[in-house]
């Protein structure tokens, strides 16, 4: 700095007028670093960059906006005003949050798009390192677009990066080849990843296949959703998947990681870099009883849940999810709080995620479970029923399950707690349907599990809610108005 | 100088002029640096001191000193030559001197006048009459790089003298600017104390170029790039401002080459004077204030009969819901609290300055101080100002003198938590907003004792907190700032001088915020902390050759200078404190702190310029300027840019066949040329990796990312290009004063920073994207009516239009500018063919028959979206203009200014949001006025129905004051006034103020009142007294 300075001074004085002083206007920005190549040192801190935009906090991304409008869209959710008018289906007038997500999920997209074109030709980075890189950005690119071609359809795909101002145009993709794009990034995460990584939150093998099932489920490929979740089970001591014994103990705001966890959006309890989904949630009135109760740093009660919904009301009060996923009231200082505050027409908030030890609204600890190891046995005992009806192994998947909900061991029959033996395909479809609403209450998979099954017409009213008429969500403001080739 | 043992210690009289004692150990210090930093207060100590000597026994010679016209001068300078012996005539140009020797010779002298001496030759009665001096009168103009006689400047400028400013009580530089200046206008962003104000010369030509004009303050070039708060102007005491010059064509302003596209401002600092003695100037006022306009808002009896009306007309909802609402209505009462009675105060405003000068001449001094302490009319909210200046000019040699100024600052901001569009402050979070919006139902407090929860329904809007509790958060923002500049001029011959020059401007900035624990929905117990510090040098020299041949006169000036910028933030966040008390204090004590982030940012600029004017005959003028700029923060292959500009002027009134007409001052101009906008944050062109922080990877701990930029390797200057057309007469020895500029300003390469969509996986980019078009009028007139021995009145008016047209964007393309939370389905747009920041909303078309908003659904699918949007406003006047009244009677002044903006609209978003058809929070009193039967289903979105015309007369300052016969005393003058600022104020707009700003420094968003803090009147009281 000092010498830059007395270059001024000596250009100046003494030879200002006729020599160039163009080193004293070269940048070297002091606090950025520079990314003329991309080597091994700064691949990794990349392919974090990858994954940053999806754990922002705020009310800006899936945490929070996103999640919400998915939990909104479950039957069971109610709220007032526009949230309320979103609940019940109005994609038009209603909440339109939601949108704030979409620049977080293609800046990701974009970061993935820059690394995989760099990697193409990139040799200064040894084959193996970048065999996990490009798996890593694939399967990155591949769940934001399987997320965006769900919730909005057709939206503009991109897969390579833009280089200048110029030509930033997209055109919206037909859903088929969002959907085919998606497949086929899974399919080299798959072949690409290591099964296992030290880094909790990034991508593995087995997350790959729990998503290719996923994606296979939704789209209706029975066989093959059956096919890749039974890979993860039968491959789940490679993984180090398995159930934990307590189901809350998933949402623990402190945990770094567990074994049932296949991939996640980490949170940190800093502020700014936490989740804001507690704050969502929790409740508003009296303006500190969310911190005094230890649920959140404050609430703004953006969703409670209609009791009258039959699959609230038929919830058998022994199965331990329903206490930790809905509460109306809280203990403070040793005495119990009912809390008066519920939107009209509610009985609960969802008390999924919780962090007593967030300070602030920005810095809850608790982490967003895309894919755990829940939905490789749910997903198998579906589709494993779909096409041999109620085997012993869809039984014994789906029974775990039962199992660890009223907190009993998972590998001994119970038969207070397991599935009634003898059920048809039809009843154990539907019981298992049942069973994923429970177990995944609030974790953004029940708005798509009724969309996918064709039950949004019979359960959505049946909770007293409108059939949904729109299927999906208004492109931003943003978008239309800034991509030329949406004119 | 009758009583040298009191003068010789201003400080001590000050005492006695009833300061209030907490100032004391001020003036005190200044009083020490008096006479520390200047030698000739020794020599003033001596004079006194031979005075009482001599005054023994010699003869009284009393008189009377004249100027031409007979009038007395009060204050002119009397010395017995040779001697240190002298005095000043009183107020009405009568002196007395005992003088050593009956045949003594007076030097008598006073300012503006020509020095004369004369024989006493034993007389003891004596008149004197002094003549002008013709070429002090006229006026300099400062222009870059030096200065040159008004009626030589080719350039076209606007004015506003020391005098001008103290006709108002004005705590920063630009308020004094206000409605005096053609082409000039000056807006507040709110009526907060301290708020930013930002200034506009002929209009806008940049969007990220910024439009802020360049500062120069006495030669220092400083950018002045955020004027959402403190602002670089803002550390300046107004009463040491000698004049503002505001330049405004190419000829003016090329010498400044890639800073001035949007004009620039010299201030000048008062140089120390030649005087007997010292010369002590106290200035002081005081004011009151009070909020111009409230919002005429709901009761709680009011919102109460509203939220039933609500539940029962709405169709949407069940019959629970309706139930369930109406009993949470019912179950909180009513305590009918009015929120802005508890959060309004009247302010009271104190401000001193207190200014020393003298000097022998060859080496003289200005030395002042200044308090200024305004309480808002929000309680807890103040601007505060400390401010120091010493600036001394030294003859070191025949050769060789040095001129240095020292100003040393601290301003004080207490804020109300201003909205900024955001969710972390969003409207019912801010200060003003929760005072609109809390429900007046509840009490402030609570049966507990706590702060009442101001959402208490069910059906409350949940993210809002209460306003007096906010009251307790700290919200402050404090500079400390030190100017300094060193000149050493080197007459090197007679013709040619040298000055090397080199400043130093240092800003030390904080922004404190504290959330007390009450406030859980601001954030219970969060601290933050931060500090930036930014030192600002810069080096040069020029040479100046000033002849004459002939009838030809020749002043060329070339030079080099180099500027580097230095800025380094830091910024500290922690949540969970053992105790309030500590506030942001003690961060380390945090239960959780964020990540600190550190930002270091370098920028440098080398320049080459110079100047050629030629006259002939001071008839015709002709003058060349050129600057060729390096800038850092451009791409490697656009680092240079030259900039030059050519005027001429034709002095009509100095023809002969002229000579003997009515017109004093007769001139043509014309000029036209190029000038710059560099104002981009470095590093645009660069292919860099963001640092960013996430969660990802280490659950509880946090990992560290890369984020790869989208680098523009194209980026270049953007150049204006001014083409400007005037004349300027005087009639009559100035009695009719007229002046009158036409002007095309073409802004090419415009730099912007361009939203992408969003798919591209980039938000934004800086480009350069299109021309803009600012073309417009300027119209100066001024009279002295009336001018007799009792009497004097004139009226000067300024009269501005400026047309902003985009002449072309790239590829045709629209630009929006991105909004807040605040602005969805509202934003602005650059199109070709509008004016820039166009207000882009749907159109309101009225109400249908059941009291339904209606829409104009332009792509006709039946939704209203950002498809609908169409212009609807444009945030820029069509014309803007002042008046200024001057009316004296013997030795009462009566001044008023009258300023005005007509054409400009203003994006209500308070109103918005608090005259939305739902009882979420409160809302205003005539609701209904806006929606006949509020209900739920009704579609309600931002839209051209809250963009409000917010042209405005107001009668921004009236002034009587009263000059006091200071001759018994001992003073030169003391004068009293009382004064009112904003007393009335002619408006359709619905606001608090239509002079708002709320995103003030962000040229995208402009025209947008988010809750902007109410704008005060006020009455002030001062006076001024020179000794």
């Amino acid at each position: 700095m000092k010498t830059i300075f007395y270059k001024i001074v000596f250009c100046i004085f003494f030879l200002g007028l006729f020599i160039s002083c163009d080193d004293v206007l070269t940048e070297e920005p002091p606090s950025e670093i520079s990314l003329e190549s991309i080597t091994e040192d700064n691949l990794d801190a990349l392919l974090i960059g990858v994954y940053e935009p999806l754990t922002r906090s705020r009310g800006r991304i899936w945490e929070t906006q996103y999640l919400l409008a998915l939990t909104l869209l479950e039957e069971s959710s109610r709220n007032t005003g526009s949230r309320d008018l979103f609940a019940q289906y109005d994609f038009i007038t209603g909440f339109t949050g939601y949108q704030a997500g979409w620049p977080t999920l293609y800046n990701s997209i974009g970061r993935a798009n820059i690394l995989l074109a760099n990697l193409e030709t990139n040799d200064l980075i040894s084959e193996d390192v970048k065999k996990q890189a490009i798996g890593e950005a694939s399967f990155v690119r591949a769940i934001v677009y399987y997320t965006l071609v769900r919730s909005w359809g057709s939206v503009p795909m991109r897969l390579v990066p833009v280089s200048d101002s110029d030509n930033t145009g997209q055109p919206l993709e037909p859903v088929e080849n969002i959907y085919a794009q998606v497949l086929s990034d899974l399919l080299v995460a798959e072949s690409n990843l290591a099964p296992t990584t030290d880094n909790p939150g990034r991508a593995t093998q087995g997350a790959a296949r729990l998503a290719l099932a996923d994606l296979y489920l939704y789209r209706g490929q029975i066989q093959e959703a059956r096919d890749k979740a039974k890979e993860v089970i039968d491959n789940a001591s490679t993984y180090g998947y398995a159930l934990l014994d307590s189901y809350s103990a998933i949402f623990s705001p402190t945990a770094p990681t567990h074994s049932e966890d296949v991939f996640s959006l980490k949170f940190s309890q800093f502020v700014t870099r936490g989740n804001f989904i507690p704050t969502y949630f929790a409740p508003a009135q009296p303006n500190t009883l969310a911190r005094d109760a230890g649920i959140a740093a404050r609430g703004l009660a953006f969703v409670a849940v209609d009791g009258d919904a039959p699959l609230i009301a038929n919830w058998d009060d022994n199965d331990l999810r329903k206490s930790w996923n809905l509460y109306n009231q809280v203990v403070i200082g040793g005495e119990t709080v009912q809390i008066t505050s519920l939107p009209p027409e509610t009985e609960f908030f969802y008390g999924k995620y919780r962090d007593p030890g967030a300070v602030e609204e920005t810095a809850a600890g608790n982490d967003f479970y895309m894919y755990r190891y829940a939905d490789a046995l749910l997903i198998f005992a579906e589709t494993e029923n779909l096409i041999n009806g109620p085997t012993a192994e869809a039984y014994n998947a789906v029974n775990q399950i039962r199992r660890r909900a009223y907190g009993v061991d998972q590998n001994t029959l119970d038969l207070a707690v397991d599935f009634p033996a003898g059920l048809d395909q039809a009843a154990f479809d539907d019981l298992v349907f049942q069973e994923r609403g429970y177990e995944f209450m609030a974790e953004g998979r029940r708005w798509f599990d009724l969309l996918r099954t064709g039950r949004y017409e019979t359960i959505i009213p049946e909770a007293g809610k409108p059939v949904p008429t729109l299927f999906t969500w208004q492109l931003p403001d943003s978008e239309l108005q800034n991509n030329p080739a949406l004119k | 100088m009758k009583r040298p043992n009191e003068n010789g210690n201003g400080a001590s009289l000050l005492l006695k002029l009833g300061l209030k004692r907490q100032l004391a150990p001020l003036f005190l210090l200044v009083g020490m640096i008096v006479v520390q930093a200047n030698p000739y207060t020794t020599e003033v100590a001596k004079t006194t001191l031979d005075f009482g000597i001599v005054s023994i026994d010699q003869l009284t010679l009393s008189g009377t000193v004249y100027d031409q016209n007979g009038e007395p001068l009060s204050g002119s300078n009397i010395v017995e030559k040779g001697t240190s012996n002298g005095t000043q005539t009183d107020f009405d140009g009568n002196f007395s001197l005992n003088l050593s020797n009956p045949d003594a010779t007076l030097v008598v002298s006073y300012i503006g006048f020509l020095k004369k001496e004369i024989a006493v030759n034993g007389q003891s009665n004596i008149s004197i009459n002094l003549e002008e001096d013709a070429q002090s009168l006229d006026e300099v103009v400062v222009t870059g790089y030096g200065g040159i006689q008004r009626n030589e400047f080719v350039g076209s400028t606007s004015v506003v003298k020391a005098e001008e400013l103290q006709q108002q009580p004005i705590t920063t530089v630009e308020q004094g600017m206000r409605g005096r200046m053609a082409g000039v206008q000056v807006i507040q962003s709110s009526g907060a104390p301290g708020a930013g104000v930002s200034v506009r010369v002929r209009g806008l030509t940049s969007f990220a170029g910024g439009n802020e004009p360049l500062y120069v303050i006495d030669g220092i070039p400083i950018f002045n790039d955020d004027v959402r708060f403190l602002n670089g102007i803002s550390s300046l005491n107004p009463n040491d401002i000698a004049s503002i010059e505001v330049l405004k064509d190419a000829s003016s302003t090329a010498i400044y080459g890639s800073r001035a596209a949007n004009g620039v401002v010299q201030i000048t600092t008062k140089g120390g004077r030649a005087s007997e003695g010292v010369k002590v100037s106290y200035n002081m006022f005081t004011a009151l204030q009070t909020v111009r306009k409230r919002f005429d808002l709901m009761t709680g009896d009011q919102y109460v009969n509203f939220a039933t009306d609500f539940f029962n007309n709405s169709t949407t909802l069940s019959d629970e819901q309706r139930a369930t609402s109406l009993a949470s209505l019912a179950a909180v009462g009513n305590a009918n609290t009015d929120w802005q009675d508890q959060v309004y105060r009247a302010g009271f405003h104190q401000n001193h300055s207190l200014s020393f000068t003298g000097g022998d001449g060859d080496n003289n001094y200005y030395v002042s101080a200044n308090y200024s302490d305004q309480e808002g009319v929000v309680k807890t909210t103040d601007f505060e100002r400390i401010a120091f200046r010493i600036n001394l000019q030294n003859k070191l040699s025949e050769k060789f003198s040095l001129n240095s100024r020292v100003n040393l600052s601290r301003s004080t901001n207490n804020g109300f938590l201003a909205s900024d569009g955001t969710n972390t402050r969003n409207f019912g979070k801010s200060g003003i907003g929760s005072t609109l919006i809390a429900a007046p139902t509840v009490p402030v407090y609570d049966a507990e004792g706590g702060f009442s929860s101001v959402a208490p329904y069910v059906f409350s809007n949940t993210d809002q907190e209460n306003p007096v509790a906010l009251l307790e958060a700290l919200d402050r923002n404090k500079i400390i700032r030190l100017q300094a500049v060193l000149s050493l001029n080197w007459d090197i011959t007679k013709n040619l001088t040298n000055v090397i020059r080199t400043s130093a401007d240092y800003i030390d900035r904080k922004s404190d915020f504290y959330s007390p624990k009450e406030l859980a929905q601001l954030g219970s117990q969060v601290a933050q902390l931060g500090t930036s510090r930014n030192l600002n040098t810069l080096v040069e020299d020029y040479l100046n050759y000033k002849n004459t041949f002939g009838k030809i006169g020749v002043d060329v000036l070339v030079g080099a200078s180099g500027q580097f910028e230095e800025k380094n933030s830091i910024f500290l966040a922690g949540t969970g404190f053992p105790s309030d008390d500590l506030q942001n204090n003690a961060i380390q004590a945090a239960g959780t702190s964020a990540v600190p982030e550190t930002i270091t940012i370098d920028q440098s600029l080398v320049s080459f310029f110079g100047r050629v004017q030629f006259d002939y005959d001071k008839k015709y003028l002709l003058s060349l300027n050129a600057r060729r700029d390096g800038s850092s923060v451009f791409a490697d292959n656009n680092k240079y840019a030259n900039f030059a500009a050519i005027g001429g002027a034709w002095r009509i009134s100095e023809e002969d066949f002229m000579k003997d007409g009515i017109f004093n001052n007769l001139k043509l101009r014309a000029s036209t040329g190029s000038v710059g906008n560099q104002a981009i944050q470095p590093y645009q062109s660069l292919s860099l990796g963001s640092i960013v922080l996430t969660g990802q990877g280490a659950g509880a701990g946090i990992s560290v990312g890369l984020a790869p930029n989208l680098p523009n390797s194209n980026l270049t200057w953007e150049t204006t290009v001014q083409t400007n057309v005037g004349i300027d007469a005087g009639l009559y020895n100035d009695k009719y004063r007229f002046s009158f500029d036409y002007y095309v300003k073409t802004t090419n390469d415009l730099l912007a920073t361009v939203a992408l969509p969003q798919s591209s996986g980039f938000t934004s980019i800086v480009d350069n994207v299109g021309k803009v078009e600012n073309r417009g009028i300027e119209l100066q007139v001024g009279a002295d009516i009336v001018n007799t021995e009792d009497w004097y009145f004139s009226i000067d008016a300024q009269y501005s239009k400026n047309i902003n047209e985009i002449l072309e964007t790239k590829d045709g393309q629209d630009i929006f500018s991105g909004g807040g939370n605040d602005a969805s389905r509202s934003t602005a747009i650059v199109r070709k063919g509008e004016s820039l920041f166009s207000f882009f909303a749907p159109k309101f078309l009225g109400l249908d028959n059941t009291g339904a908003p209606i829409y104009e659904d332009v792509d006709g699918n039946d939704i209203i979206n950002a498809e609908d949007n169409q212009i609807v406003g444009s945030p820029l006047p069509d014309f803007i203009y002042g008046l200024n009244t001057d009316l004296k009677y013997k030795d009462l002044t009566l001044v008023t200014n009258w300023q005005g903006v007509s054409g400009a609209s203003v994006n209500n978003i308070g109103l918005f949001e608090i005259a939305a058809p739902n009882p979420g929070n409160n809302k205003v009193a005539n609701l209904t006025d806006y929606y006949p039967q509020p209900r739920d289903d009704l579609f309600v979105t931002r839209s051209s129905r809250f963009i409000e015309d917010a042209s405005y007369l107001r009668l921004a300052n009236i002034r009587l004051g009263y000059d006091f016969d200071a001759s018994p005393l001992g003073l030169d003058t003391i004068n009293f006034f009382i004064s009112a600022q904003n007393l009335i104020t002619i408006t359709d707009y619905s606001g608090f103020d239509p002079e708002v700003n709320s995103f003030s420094g962000n040229d995208l968003r402009q025209g947008v009142d988010l809750a902007a803090y109410p704008a005060a009147k006020t009455f002030t009281l001062g006076f001024n007294v020179n000794f």
